[in-house]
């Protein structure tokens, strides 16, 4: 009969030797196997393959396993990637494979290893010892490596785009023109100029994957796969969003993302500027103006689309007004223009741009409105309007005829708000009557008073117009206003 | 029992000396691990090895100051050398004298292949390893000391 313990005893003594076992492997794995010590006794075979001349020789003789890194204070980064990219400058190692092969390109006979690193450029983990963690695509890290066709964007961290090379950075090319094409000023500031519909985007580049809305991606979360997929299909990135989808292809869409991570207000010490790079940061001060047709390209197209006609924005759910269509040129002097440009219409979606606003230069305003009114006609004069109003029944009137459309009190309905503030101020009385009168040719706007079919009264468009004046008048003064003001339109006849 | 038969261990005396033992080798293998600590593998400091640019541009018998490097690399006929020029008393940098190197700080002299010739400085002014990289640029490593008189020829 065994002894029962002898089992117990031999189940000790195996245990005992597994551990002992794993733990012996674990320190020679970690001290003698690590990932980069494998990598540069390869490197060193073929550093010894190579060793044909006194400076081979010399290199190999040189070579030791040891961990490397690029350290610099300046940039506040510690960049081991060279205990594993050995070869990164040495030119004789284009025929190895990864990660021995030497850098592509020139870009480090002016970007020294020693004095720039890596991941100023690449971003990624620097201090990682292994390539996964290099990589850094898990949720703990803010800039994960980029992708190779991507990095160009952190080319103008230190360069003004415009000044390099263009098949260097044909991405960033791209996008910067798709972003003027494609009309994104039109919501979005950049460089202070822009429209207020979206958020700003002068530091969309800087932005980790903990300030985006992730939930409908797959994973990996990293900022450019939003960028990407947020360009060409806004909504579904980010639900309620009021960005229409772009249209733009899948190569256009990475060009827009490489133009968007380029954004990014970096702090890098000035000793590491190209000299272009300080230049453009003074003229960002001092902008030439544009033309007025590329103001209206940039700034308004992406709502206005070319003016001509009106245009129902499912997003906004209202008209968007033809701002170059005929019957409003014709009527609108400069002023109406500028006052509406300059200070917006608050309350909707169009936003101030004048240049505490939406930067746009005096210059440019002039010449935008310019190019609103190429084609203007001089309208025919009208048979003025010198019938007093009374603004009851012009109520009644708008509530009949008007309210449908521009909303109870002239706000808030899906035409233009004629109850807003600024319109109140912008258009004349002669403005007004002159497109209830005649409407809106090429939008929904029709003519009250045409001459085959006459729908309202010289009188009735008085009192309407005295009805419309009440709109303008403070909230808290409107029943005083409407006495006061009631009977005396034709007094601010022009 | 025959005389050849090992002397028998006693259960006792073997569990003392294993236990022993194993408390012994875990003590060693902690040393060893305690003992590498004042030696890391790599120092947090930035890199001091310097690339100067490709030898063709010194020409023999020139010499050439890099401020920003702290050291002066000298052409002769017998090839490349480096003087470091950060003061061996107190560190400040000395600038290039008639004769060989002056700190203004304390007065001490050296002459020209860094000996101390007078004031304060304990040590001559070290010469550096210069080496040359995979491109053929010139590299002046400050963290390692060459014995004076070392060139190094392209
Ligand atoms: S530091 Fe140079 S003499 Fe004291």
């Amino acid at each position: 009969m065994t002894d029962p313990s002898r089992i117990y005893r031999w189940l000790l003594l195996v245990s005992s030797i597994v551990t002992i076992a794993y733990l012996v492997g674990a320190a020679v794995r970690e001290n003698y196997l690590a990932q980069w010590q494998t990598v540069q006794h390869e490197y060193r075979n073929i550093l010894r393959e190579k060793a044909t001349d006194d400076r081979g020789r010399e290199l190999l003789a040189k070579f030791r396993v040891e961990m490397k890194q690029a350290s610099i204070p300046a940039l506040a980064t510690v960049d081991r990637c060279v205990t594993c990219h050995n070869g990164i400058d040495d030119p004789r190692m284009t025929d190895v494979p990864q990660p021995h092969r030497a850098h592509p390109g020139h870009i480090l006979d002016k970007h020294p290893v020693d004095r720039f690193g890596c991941t100023v450029c690449h971003h990624g983990q620097g201090a990682a010892m292994t390539f996964n963690e290099a990589k850094a695509e898990d949720v703990f890290w803010d800039y994960p490596l980029l992708p190779p066709e991507l990095t160009e964007a952190t080319c103008v961290t230190c360069h003004d785009a415009e000044k390099l090379p263009p098949d260097q950075i044909p991405l960033l090319v791209a996008g910067m023109k798709l972003y003027q094409e494609k009309s994104c000023g039109s919501c979005h500031k950049l460089g202070g100029r822009g429209g207020a519909l979206g958020p700003a985007l002068d530091n969309e580049g800087a932005k980790t994957k903990h300030q985006l809305i992730m939930t409908n991606l797959k994973p990996p979360h990293t900022t450019w796969d939003w960028q990407n997929a947020h360009l060409r299909d806004p909504g579904g990135v980010v639900p309620d969003s009021l960005m229409r989808n772009p249209t733009v292809t899948r190569p256009e869409a990475l060009a827009l993302t490489a133009y968007m991570l380029s954004q990014w207000k970096r702090d890098v010490p000035e000793s590491y500027l190209a000299p272009d790079k300080i230049e453009q940061k003074y003229h960002s001060l001092h902008p030439v103006p544009l033309t007025g047709e590329q103001v209206y390209r940039q700034y308004c197209t992406a709502c206005h689309g070319n003016g001509a006609y009106t245009r129902w924005d499912k997003k906004f759910n209202r008209f968007i007004p033809a701002i170059r269509g005929a019957s409003l040129i014709a009527a609108a002097t400069r002023e109406y223009f500028q006052t509406n440009i300059e200070r917006g219409r608050p309350g909707t979606q169009m936003p101030a741009w004048g240049p505490h606003a939406g930067g746009l230069l005096p210059e440019e305003i002039a010449g935008v409105i310019e190019y609103l009114r190429t084609g203007a006609t001089v309208a025919p004069a009208m048979v003025p309007l010198i019938l007093q109003g009374d603004s009851t029944r012009g109520h009644t009137l708008f509530l009949r005829n008007c309210a449908g459309c521009h909303g109870m009190n002239g706000r808030s309905g899906i035409a233009p708000e004629i109850g807003n503030p600024v319109f109140q101020q912008a258009a004349t009385n002669d403005f007004i009557v002159r497109t209830i009168r005649n409407g809106r040719v090429a939008t929904a706007m029709p003519a009250f008073q045409r001459a085959d079919a006459p729908a309202l009264s010289d009188q009735e468009v008085a009192d309407l117009l005295a009805y419309l004046r009440t709109l303008g008048e403070q909230r808290g003064q409107k029943s005083m206003a409407q006495n006061s003001i009631s009977g005396t339109p034709s007094g601010h006849q022009p | 029992m025959s005389r050849l038969d090992p002397p028998r261990v006693n259960r006792r005396s073997f569990l003392t000396l294993a236990s022993l033992g194993s408390f012994l080798a875990a003590m060693g293998t902690a040393a060893a691990g305690m003992l590498r600590l004042p030696n890391p593998a790599v120092l947090p400091g930035p890199v001091r090895r310097f690339k100067l640019g490709p030898p063709e541009q010194f020409s023999a018998g020139s010499e050439t100051a890099f401020t920003d490097q702290n050291l002066v690399l000298f052409r002769d006929d017998e090839g490349f050398y480096a003087i470091s020029s950060t003061c061996t008393h107190l560190g400040c940098t000395v600038a290039r004298s008639k004769d060989g190197f002056a700190c203004p700080c304390h007065g001490s002299r050296f002459n020209s292949k860094g000996g101390v010739v007078g004031g304060p400085a304990p040590r001559p002014l070290p010469w550096l390893e210069v080496s040359r990289a995979a491109n053929g640029d010139l590299i002046v490593n400050a963290d390692n000391e060459v014995p004076e008189g070392t060139r190094y020829s392209v």
